[in-house]
């Protein structure tokens, strides 16, 4: 019966380390037993001789038994742990399965990232390219008006026929004006003066005629006292009366005459006077008429010569604006460049990530085999991550969607007219 | 019409700013957007001188020279980089392939106009 027992339990402890064995961390363990089991059959075998043998047999059995015990205790623990080591390596696969699932997903990302990147240089160009546009468009146009200021009032200022020429040439008239008036003041007072004289003279004539009529009357006087005389003489006298009448008549002709010469030399006189005051006053207003046009000249003069200052400062400063507008527009096409080193740059972030995502699946795909449908899966999970984070039209159309327009409300064409508005305006 | 330059660049805005810096000089752009397309071109006209970027998609501006140079019809004609690229070893390759200038992107017009007119004359 003991033997029974003792080869029961050395039989238990074979399929025990044999159990442990087939374990992958109980191999220590197994060996021990195995030695343990193989010792017990083999002092089962041996026949007690003696009494003593068969007490020490006993010991032996109990003392087997003992680390029988024993190492049935170890075993359970060490079943225990192996159950832990199996429950730790279930969960270690778990995590291998998630970093492969993981970096499925993340080269899936990858190529989103390569789309939405594609993205965002089109925009980039587009607008770069529009601004350059826009900016050469400026250039030209400043460009322009330099050069329609440049021939306007360029020429109002050239040597030949411009602005400056003229008023020079107006001043040079001017001074001609001015003397002009300083000649006619002194052609007026010589003729004035000229006149006075003659109207002296007229009067000293008129003064002779005075003196001829005097003598005239006198000689009449005297002829008829001669008349007188020569009647009384008689027949003596007759010749002497001839004379005498013919005297008389030539005082009366002289008187007549001197008569007409005074009358016409009082019409003289008037006539002279009266071109004193006319011709006078035409030749007065005539100066002043010339000096107030001298007047006016200078007052042109000196509101021009201000105004062609200013045109030529004109002239100036539309050239350092033009070329201060083409520097502007260098340094822009400059800065505008860095859109190439963005894209770029941009093109290098991709290049690593899809770099480091390949090698994320080839390094996972050593341990884990996804199924095409986990593939498919993870990539199906990116593109809905993705979509959540859509705002503009241009991603949904990047990545083929169909446009969710409860997202992109059309813009109320009524209300942006009415208000002289261009472009996605929404008013509320 | 002023000589020919060819300018490949897959970048529009790049392209652009070159014809807008070189047409005032009297120069004609011819556009490519990859090495590829460049000598395809070169068939089609008389280019006077080549302005080539390094990084583009199908043909690299390396790999274009290195074409370009290989034929003797063209083996004269002079080739600048205009490129972000500004590495040593890089500057090393277009030296070896033959280039007779590198212009460090971002550039400016004047420069570069001077540049080509200087090349062009030669």
């Amino acid at each position: 019966m003991q033997k029974l027992s003792v080869a029961g339990a050395a039989l238990e402890i074979v399929l025990l380390a044999i159990n442990l064995i087939t374990g992958t961390i109980a191999y220590v363990y197994g060996a021990v037993l195995v030695a343990a089991a193989l010792l017990v059959v083999l002092l089962v075998r041996l026949k007690p001789k003696s009494s003593i043998q068969a007490e020490r047999t006993e010991e032996n059995i109990d003392k087997f038994t003992r680390e029988n015990q024993l190492l049935q205790e170890k075993i359970r623990h060490s079943e225990v742990q192996m159950q832990e080591l199996k429950a730790d390596l279930r969960e270690k696969d778990e995590y291998l399965h998630k970093f492969a699932v993981q970096c499925r997903k993340i080269a899936e990302a990858t190529d989103a990232e390569k789309i939405m990147s594609k993205v965002i240089v089109d925009k980039t160009e587009t607008a770069t390219l529009e601004l350059t546009n826009h900016v050469y468009s400026i250039g030209d146009w400043s460009k322009d008006v330099d050069d329609l200021i440049q021939r306007v009032f360029g020429q109002l200022t050239s040597e030949e026929g411009g602005l400056r020429v003229q008023s020079v040439r107006m001043e040079e008239e001017l001074r001609r004006i001015e003397q002009l008036i300083q000649e006619f003041k002194i052609i007026r007072d010589d003729y004035i003066g000229e006149l006075e004289m003659i109207e002296k003279t007229m009067k000293s004539v008129d003064q002779f005629t005075d003196t001829i009529t005097d003598l005239s009357e006198r000689t009449n006087l005297l002829a008829i006292n001669a008349s007188i005389e020569a009647a009384r003489a008689g027949q003596a006298g007759r010749g002497f009366a001839v004379i005498a009448a013919e005297v008389q008549g030539l005082a009366k002709s002289t008187m007549k005459i001197a008569d007409e010469i005074s009358t016409t030399i009082e019409s003289s006189v008037h006539t002279v006077k009266d071109s004193i005051g006319t011709y006078g006053e035409r030749l007065q207003n005539a100066v002043e008429k010339l000096a107030r046009s001298g007047e006016k000249h200078a007052g042109v003069i000196e509101q021009l010569t201000p105004q062609i200052d200013r045109v030529s400062e004109v002239i100036e400063e539309s050239q350092k604006l033009s070329s201060s507008v083409t520097k502007n527009i260098n340094d822009v096409t400059v800065h505008l460049q860095y859109q190439d080193s963005v894209r770029q740059i941009l093109q290098h972030m991709v290049q690593l990530f899809e770099t480091l995502a390949q090698e994320g699946v080839d390094f996972s795909a050593e341990n884990v085999q996804l199924s095409q449908a986990e593939i498919e899966q993870q990539a199906d999970e990116v593109k809905r991550l993705l979509k959540s984070f859509f705002t503009t039209r241009e991603e949904w159309q990047a990545f083929g969607h169909e446009i969710d327009e409860d997202l992109f409300e059309g813009t109320d064409e009524s209300d942006t007219q009415k208000n002289g508005l261009n472009g996605d305006i929404t008013l509320f | 019409m002023g000589s020919q330059i060819l300018c490949v660049d897959d970048s529009v805005t790049i392209r652009k700013l070159v014809k807008k810096a070189l047409e005032p000089e009297g120069f004609e752009i011819i556009e490519a957007e990859n090495g590829q397309v460049a000598l395809d071109q070169c068939g089609k006209c008389e280019v006077s001188l080549c302005i080539v970027d390094v990084n583009m998609p199908v043909m690299d501006g390396f790999q274009f020279v290195e074409a370009f140079k290989q034929k003797p019809e063209y083996s004269h004609i002079p080739v600048i980089f205009l490129t972000t690229e500004s590495a040593a070893q890089k500057k090393q390759v277009g030296k070896e392939l033959g280039v007779n200038g590198w212009i460090v992107k971002p550039f400016e017009a004047p420069s570069l106009a001077k540049v080509v007119k200087m090349l062009v004359k030669q």
